[in-house]
């Protein structure tokens, strides 16, 4: 990125407030930052100009909307930011278009792609290798066991109090404990 | 705020998982809409665990490099592959 000649604080005030006055020519210095790094990835990956003017508009409401939100964290860089979101938009949109053409290489190209990438936005990739090592390393079988049984053998909860021989209520609970020991573990990841 | 005033999240969460609902985009879009943050959550699990148990290996250990099984037939953004 070039040297910056507004602020943080007015960036991210021209991003959350564009009908205000005073953004107007910060948002300009945003697009105009903005655009041509993300043109550049967008084209290296199949996209066109408009494409990217897409993504960059795109780009512009979402890191709005997570401003309101309050959940951009301030110690970042808003335009590095805004680059990662940008990035994320165009992945996923590549990644579908992959997958609708049923080119599977392609897809796990992308796939591999996003998976190094984005701090602000985690990745479907990133969340199934958390859950994966979770799921290894919960000491309790008997959770995965039954997670397995609710989330892909599509077991309905009076099946399962049937298979424990336990009522409704108590296997509901047991599910409950164990979305909250896999969540416990997969925390562990999260912070290392 | 539920997304249907009649129903539980777990009773959502299974008719999800049962292929009985709409697009999960469009669902987990709700949830947000409404709000509810701790159905989205759910809706998310549920897509990935749904998704990822096709690794599983013999021993019941997930291996993310391993070829999926054949009955795999959703990825986690609920797309059917081709048979």
């Amino acid at each position: 990125m070039k040297k910056k000649t507004f602020t943080e604080k007015q960036l991210k005030d021209a991003i959350q407030e564009p009908d205000d006055p005073p953004s107007r020519q910060v948002l300009n210095y945003v697009y105009k930052q903005l655009f041509p790094p993300i043109r550049g990835f967008v084209t290296q990956y199949g996209g066109t100009s408009n494409d990217a003017t897409d993504v960059l508009h795109l780009t512009i409401e979402k890191a709005q909307q997570k401003l309101l939100e309050n959940k951009y964290d301030d110690r970042g860089n808003i335009l590095s930011y805004c680059y990662g979101i940008a990035r994320y938009i165009w992945l996923n949109k590549a990644k579908s278009e992959a997958k609708r053409r049923s080119t599977i290489e392609s897809f796990e190209d992308y796939h591999q792609d996003i998976a190094v990438k984005e701090e602000e936005e985690p990745t479907d990739n990133l969340q199934l290798r958390v859950l994966a090592m979770a799921l290894n390393s919960m000491k309790n079988r008997g959770h995965v066991d039954l997670l397995k049984k609710f989330y892909y053998e599509n077991k309905k909860i009076k099946d399962l109090a049937q298979i424990y021989g336990i009522n409704e209520n108590a296997v509901k609970a047991r599910l409950f404990n164990a979305r909250k020991g896999l969540k416990r573990e997969m925390n562990k990841y999260l912070k290392k | 705020m539920k997304l249907f005033q009649n129903e539980t999240n777990a009773e959502l969460i299974q008719r999800y998982l049962n292929d009985e609902m709409e697009e999960f985009e469009v669902l987990v879009f709700k949830a947000k809409l409404l709000d509810d943050e701790e159905l989205a959550e759910e809706l998310e699990l549920a897509r990935q665990l749904k998704y990822i148990f096709n690794f599983e290996n013999i021993d019941g250990k997930i291996n993310l490099n391993r070829p999926h099984h054949k009955s795999d037939t959703t990825t986690p953004h609920g797309i059917s592959r081709q048979r």
